[in-house]
């Protein structure tokens, strides 16, 4: 069955923190290679977190 | 370990107004952690003062500031502990977690509503490199509902596996990969708002 958009990013984002299994992968990139939000979605997932780092960064030593 | 108190008249008296500069910045962070004002404060306050009893061991104001960081992550870790030991901590907390409705990014068929839709970005990663990105990400932070900045900031920043975030929050690890997903979906969307669409203009 295909998932729908919330789906997707739900298990684009669990990729984050856990291995999906075999049937989880195919159906992601099922939806993936026809819906190219759900892509953009996965090429923006690993900026958040580099972005919250950098953050994190700047905090640590601004206003020195 | 203490040290023999010793008058350290050489050292530099610590600048008030640096304080007050630092003071901002942990604020900020230790709310994000806590999600409360009043025990933000409290911890932030216990930091500073901690902190400036030893302050003239340090040399020059970099360092000190790292110390007091060192002494507010632990104060942070404590309360997060203790919150743990509460036993209404974990249902208040839940109770964002397992809504079961979609996020109003989706239609009910679970598809992107047209506006919601993630566009491609130009050049993401220049972003990362710019002061001007950086302070609306940090925006964007903070408009999260405070558990899911929180969850965010413990995965992405501190690194912590889904589990130590668990234990910590009194949470299961359903309930950490709901608010993880809310928390990129919102991130992400703000940032095409505020940052992406102003950049195509």
């Amino acid at each position: 069955m295909m998932l729908n958009c919330h789906d997707t990013t739900f298990l684009m984002s669990q990729r984050r923190e856990r291995d999906l299994s075999f049937s989880e992968r195919m159906k992601l990139r099922l939806h993936a290679g026809m819906c190219r939000h759900c892509a953009n979605f996965e090429r923006q997932l690993p900026l958040l977190g580099e972005a919250a780092k950098r953050l994190a960064a700047q905090e640590d030593d601004h206003g020195v | 370990m203490r040290r023999p108190p010793q008058p350290r008249p050489s050292s530099t008296p610590i600048d008030p107004a640096f304080v007050a500069r630092v003071r901002g910045d942990l604020l900020r962070f230790a709310r994000l952690q806590l999600g409360s004002d009043d025990e933000a404060e409290d911890a932030v306050q216990e930091a500073l003062a901690a902190a400036l009893r030893n302050g003239d061991q340090f040399r020059g104001e970099a360092a000190l500031k790292t110390w007091v960081i060192a002494i507010l992550k632990n104060k942070i870790a404590d309360l997060l502990r203790q919150r743990r030991r509460r036993p209404l901590g974990a249902s208040e907390m839940a109770a964002e977690a397992d809504g079961g409705a979609l996020p109003a990014l989706f239609d009910e068929r679970g598809m992107w509503r047209e506006a919601a839709r993630p566009a491609a970005w130009e050049d993401p990663e220049a972003g990362l490199h710019s002061d001007q990105f950086l302070a609306i990400f940090d925006a964007c932070l903070n408009r999260l509902p405070a558990q899911q900045g929180q969850v965010f900031m413990m995965r992405e920043v501190v690194e912590l596996a889904t589990d130590e975030i668990c234990d910590e929050l009194g949470l299961t690890s359903g309930n950490i990969h709901v608010i993880l997903h809310r928390a990129r979906l919102a991130l992400r969307a703000c940032l095409q708002h505020h940052w992406f669409a102003e950049e195509v203009r």
